[in-house]
């Protein structure tokens, strides 16, 4: 079983906190930028939470050697809410 | 002179993080074309925002960088970890302007360091998420097929991927509630900030004195140090804060006309010099402040109410986001001020910086 490491990148604005993970493994990105090792063929998951401005919007970048898996798109804080979350399949 | 002093500070904190930064046009006089802040921090890079404000007898800009850091662990509370560093100087004034906020601080160039640990209260292990995410592509199966009912958009192949979002937009009131609390306790969702902050400055005083003809100069460098907590109840956008800082400041002496008794006996005119009366006092602050702010619909808005414990002075500070970007983030807006001392109220304008219910 092959290993990768695949690099997330995070854009979020400045009002908004978040925090993600890809299965059971917390990470803690710093400056939007984390890794974590994976299995090269097999389905991992990416999950985020937020917290912020109703509309705040987080991006998320899933790349392995400068190569991009998948992206999460403007995920949103829901209208008349202050939280929100998602999670996203992918395989490196 | 204070446009120098924002570059002297502002430039080593360019360079050395390498920040992204708007630029700000059309500084010279009254501020009335501006583009300002950055809304999106790049992976990797420090997040920078520039602010303007104008009011009546003064205007002042400023330019923050923060590097920001999420912590979350199995079995701990989720935290966000912000440190800032933010440049500050007047643009216009005399000198001696007093602030609705009570500032000792705002009539000097100054640097503030700040750190704000932000704690989620009732986010769920990623462990605990990852056992239901059957239960949650359930839940995405139902929204989007939804959403296939409302605007004909079909359902993805394969196992199925959502947000929050996409939740709200389609699903029922039960898969909302459902949704969010496979992520969030919903029972124990309060939210706890608190942070500290040191500030230092600059600031030259110009004064005349009884003994000497000539205009002196004097510089000081005033500081503060500052603590602060907050609280978010529940999932609603109101947050109440409470601080207190310490600050060492100087104030400029009041404006004077001297009108020396002339050497020369026969001279007709007499010759008057003005300007602040002798050199800066040095004060002693202790301001305790409560704040509220809020985010409903479409606008921003806080309430900040600050009492100077050494001179039992009140200040009041209102300000009104109701301007927004292109990212919808609300930039800009209208402040209104109040203090107890001189019982002046103070209108202005403001934009550069996102409000946020964080600091």
């Amino acid at each position: 079983m092959e290993k990768v490491t695949v690099n997330l990148m995070i854009k979020a604005p400045e009002t908004l906190r978040y925090w993600i993970a890809v299965d059971a493994e917390e990470l803690n990105p710093i400056q939007g930028s984390a890794t974590v090792l994976l299995t090269k063929g097999e389905e991992a998951i990416l999950f985020w939470w937020m917290v912020g401005n109703s509309g705040d919007a987080l991006n998320v970048v899933i790349s392995e050697n400068g190569r991009e898996i998948d992206t999460v798109q403007a995920s949103k804080v829901p209208p008349g809410k202050t939280k929100g979350h998602g999670f996203r399949r992918f395989t490196p | 002179m204070n446009c120098y002093h924002l570059a002297f500070i502002g430039l080593p904190i360019f360079i050395a993080f390498s920040a992204s930064v708007s630029h700000a046009q059309g500084l010279a006089g009254d501020i009335s074309s501006l583009s300002l802040g950055n809304p999106l921090s790049a992976a990797g890079d420090l997040i920078g925002g520039a602010q303007l404000v104008a009011e009546r007898g003064s205007s002042s800009a400023s330019f923050r960088v923060t590097r920001v850091e999420s912590i979350s662990k199995q079995g701990e509370q989720a935290k966000f970890d912000t440190w800032s560093l933010e440049a500050y100087s007047p643009l216009s004034g005399s000198g001696n302007t007093t602030f609705a906020s009570l500032d000792g601080l705002a009539n000097s160039t100054n640097l503030e360091f700040g750190f704000t640990r932000f704690i989620a209260r009732g986010k769920r292990s990623a462990s605990h998420v990852v056992s239901k995410v059957q239960q949650l592509s359930a839940i995405c199966k139902r929204v989007f097929e939804a959403r296939l009912q409302q605007n004909g958009t079909p359902v993805p192949e394969g196992n199925l991927s959502c947000d929050s979002g996409d939740v709200a937009s389609f699903g029922s009131n039960y898969d909302q509630h459902e949704f969010d609390s496979l992520y969030w306790d919903l029972g124990d969702a309060n939210r706890f900030l608190y942070g500290v902050t040191g500030k230092i400055g600059y600031q030259e005083f110009e004064f005349i004195t009884l003994d000497s003809e000539d205009e002196q100069t004097q510089s000081e460098t005033p500081w503060s140090v500052g603590l602060w907590a907050g609280l978010q109840p529940g999932d609603r956008p109101i947050l109440f804060f409470a601080g207190a800082e310490y600050q060492r400041s100087y104030s400029a002496g009041a404006n004077t006309t001297i009108c020396p008794a002339s050497a020369l006996p026969e001279a007709t005119a007499l010759v008057c010099k003005t300007g602040p009366f002798n050199s800066p006092k040095e004060e002693t602050k202790k301001l305790a402040y409560i704040e509220i702010r809020a985010r409903p619909a479409g606008v921003g808005a806080s309430l900040k109410i600050t009492q100077d414990l050494e001179s039992n002075v009140t200040g009041l500070e209102i300000p009104f986001y109701v301007i927004a970007n292109e990212n919808k983030s609300l930039t800009g807006g209208i402040k209104a001020g109040w203090r107890s001392d001189t019982d002046d109220a103070t209108f202005g304008v403001f934009v550069g910086a996102p409000f946020g219910l964080y600091k």
